[in-house]
């Protein structure tokens, strides 16, 4: 198993992980590293050093971003997590190892074995799926990575909902905050930036007993919007040592044993 | 020059032949299988092989969409659907998941790549070109540079949408249903949970109470057409599979003589078109991200925006000795004005005689479905429709 954990700080590099993402400036819904501090994190960490590289591109972007892959070469580091494919276009002359992350979209494994057909290392499968048919794509291939824990997204849009619904109600903007929905209780975490508007689930996903389930392939906790990192990696080597741990009250299991319904 | 495709919905035979009278040069139709709108009247073989055979005689096309994400047991049976898409001469398949696109191209279908991969680049195009795909339906988060930008860098075909309702997240990255409803947005399953009413809150101690709904209001892209065809996008395309006939007759038509009209003059009375537009759309509208940055004018927020529209009275059956066989849709009057709208007329009169089936001169029609005489004092068509002049 590589255990895998995306930081939202520079002195979490020691946390005892295999290896750790950084978010980039071309990356959503993880934070942002500079492409100086990405390299120094690449020098002092002996860990694998992944970069998030997971926006969808614009025509105009197209120059930066090859730009910037190359730079993500030079400085060597040992993967990107990409979903647009234009990242697959440019990284042909480039060689990087691709991680494809869409998402959603990832939902069996046929869909999986064609992405590795085309070179790519590795697919990140879909929140949206059971406990089941994740273990049944492994049985398929081990050349994909399960998000283990984390908050999860559930909408993401362009549009910058939060501003536009203050300035209808002509009231200051706040860009960080929940949504209620009128006949639920919990709070939907919501967070616009300048790639748009990103809605999580109000609990967090966690593996503590399903994790033995992935012993062969890749697994990451999801940092974004969490902070104690820490203390989460710690539950999870406690987990892999056999030691029972509980669900906490704010977490849930995510889709693992929740059939979603094809059509009506 | 190429002339762009004008690429209408239809959720039934009835709307597909409605369709393509009304100008539509190809429509696309979701199959039983394999489809998103689960709940939009899905078309078995049959009706696939029926819809192609009319299509084929006038020369216009059939898509046949095949977008959900399948999960690992949903797979099962597409090769064989595929080769009976195949036997039904079905013109492309509209596909989101890689299996099911390398399959169809196996099959020797042309293929077309959703808007739920959200394109947004050439480069992405290059990737999707190279696995045979042969147009892709570009992410409607688009304005009209970044799409004419696109466009002059794809090697292969570009479709843009331009008008019908749209999501107001990237299309497949919502699962807003899935999480709070246990229905599938990306197999079909979508509650609209976006249209529902939610607080926002900055912490648990927050009195806000308003409520507010995220969701859009339905893309209206009139205003984007000229521009579009200048650019030289290959097809626009109109959404609404659950639409009704007068929906498509209205959008399809005036979108067809628009188009013409562009090509054949060069300039356009725009302001014209969209008010004959308006007269079949029950929901508030807006020019989406065709035009730049969406603000909140392009929300719906507390507006409720459905308003049935009224004024569709008649759809015209047949025309005989001066009087048109109508089946009525909703209430009229003698005395009424009037006008018949069809793919070669738009003309006013008022009614003056309504008979009913048993020939009797009736004063109220007020039944739908009804099966009615109506003096007409011009030649009509069948399948024009008959619309209340509301004066405001
Ligand atoms: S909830 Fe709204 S935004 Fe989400 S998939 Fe459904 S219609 Fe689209």
């Amino acid at each position: 198993m590589e255990l895998i954990v995306s930081i939202n700080k520079i002195k979490e590099i020691n946390l005892e992980v295999d290896s750790l993402v950084l978010g980039s400036e071309f990356s959503v819904r993880s934070t942002v590293f500079t492409l100086a501090e990405i390299e120094a994190v690449k020098q002092k960490s002996n860990k694998n050093i992944y970069v998030n590289v997971n926006k969808i591109i614009l025509e105009e972007e197209l120059d930066r971003l090859e730009i910037f892959l190359l730079k993500l070469k030079e400085i060597d580091v040992d993967g990107i997590y990409f979903s647009c494919m234009s990242v697959y276009s440019l990284n042909r002359q480039i060689g990087l190892d691709l991680f494809y992350n869409p998402e959603t979209l990832t939902t069996n494994y046929s869909d999986v074995l064609e992405y590795l057909a085309l070179g790519i290392k590795k697919v990140v499968l879909a929140r949206e799926i059971t406990l089941e048919s994740i273990k049944k794509i492994i049985s398929k291939t081990t050349d994909v990575e399960v998000n283990i824990h984390g908050k999860l997204n559930m909408f993401y849009s362009k549009r910058k909902l939060l501003t536009n619904c203050f300035n209808n109600f002509e009231q200051e903007v706040k860009t960080k905050g929940f949504l209620r929905e009128e006949l639920r209780e919990e709070y939907y975490p919501i967070i616009e930036d300048e790639t748009g508007s990103h809605i999580f689930h109000g609990l967090t996903l966690s593996s503590y007993d399903e994790i033995s389930n992935f012993s062969e392939i890749a697994v990451k906790i999801d940092g974004y919007l969490l902070e104690d990192l820490a203390t989460v990696v710690n539950d999870y080597q406690r987990a892999l040592s056999g030691e029972k741990i509980e669900r906490a009250e704010d977490q849930f299991s995510g889709y693992y044993y929740k059939q979603t319904k094809y059509k009506k | 020059m190429k002339k762009t495709e004008l690429l209408a919905p239809a959720g039934s035979l009835e709307k597909l032949k409605i369709a393509i009278k009304y100008g539509a040069d190809a429509v696309f139709i979701g199959g039983k299988y394999f489809s998103l709108r689960a709940r939009s009247s899905n078309f078995e073989i049959v009706d696939i092989l029926a819809a192609t055979s009319y299509a084929h005689k006038y020369g216009k096309k059939v898509y046949v969409t095949l977008n959900i994400l399948p999960h690992n047991d949903d797979l099962v049976g597409l090769e064989k659907y595929l080769a009976e898409l195949s036997k039904a001469n079905v013109d492309a398949v509209i596909v989101a998941s890689i299996t099911i696109a390398k399959k169809a191209i196996e099959a020797g279908l042309e293929t077309h790549l959703s808007t739920q991969c959200s394109v947004t680049n050439s480069k992405s195009i290059e990737f999707y070109q190279s696995l045979g795909i042969q147009r892709v339906v570009l992410a409607r988060e688009l304005n009209l540079e970044e799409i004419a930008l696109v466009n002059k860098n794809s090697q292969i075909e570009v479709e843009v949408f331009i008008h019908g309702g749209m999501c107001v997240s990237y299309s497949g990255r919502c699962t807003l249903s899935n999480y709070m409803t246990d229905r599938d947005a990306n197999r079909g399953g979508c509650a609209h949970s976006c249209r529902w009413n939610y607080q926002f809150k900055e912490n648990s101690t927050d009195q806000q109470s308003e409520y507010f709904a995220m969701s859009s209001k339905d893309l209206n892209g009139v205003v984007a057409v000229t521009k579009l065809l200048d650019i030289g996008v290959d097809s626009l395309k109109i959404e609404g599979r659950m639409k009704s006939v007068h929906y498509i007759a209205t959008v399809v038509g005036n979108y067809r003589k628009l188009i013409d009209e562009y090509y054949e003059k060069g300039t356009v009375n725009l302001e014209y078109y969209q008010k004959e537009i308006l007269k079949a759309e029950n929901r508030l509208t807006s020019t989406g991200f065709l035009l730049g940055d969406v603000t909140d004018e392009q929300h719906l927020y507390n507006m409720r925006s459905e308003k049935p529209t009224q004024n569709f009275i008649a759809h015209i059956k047949d025309y005989l000795g001066g009087y048109a066989i109508v089946e009525e849709r909703n209430k009229f009057s003698i005395g009424d004005t009037a006008e018949v709208y069809g793919p070669n007329i738009h003309k006013t009169f008022i009614i003056e005689e309504i008979l009913n089936e048993k020939g009797q001169s009736i004063e109220v029609a007020r039944h739908p479905k009804e099966i009615l005489k109506v003096k007409i004092p011009f030649a009509v068509q069948k399948d024009d429709l008959i619309r209340k002049v509301i004066y405001k």
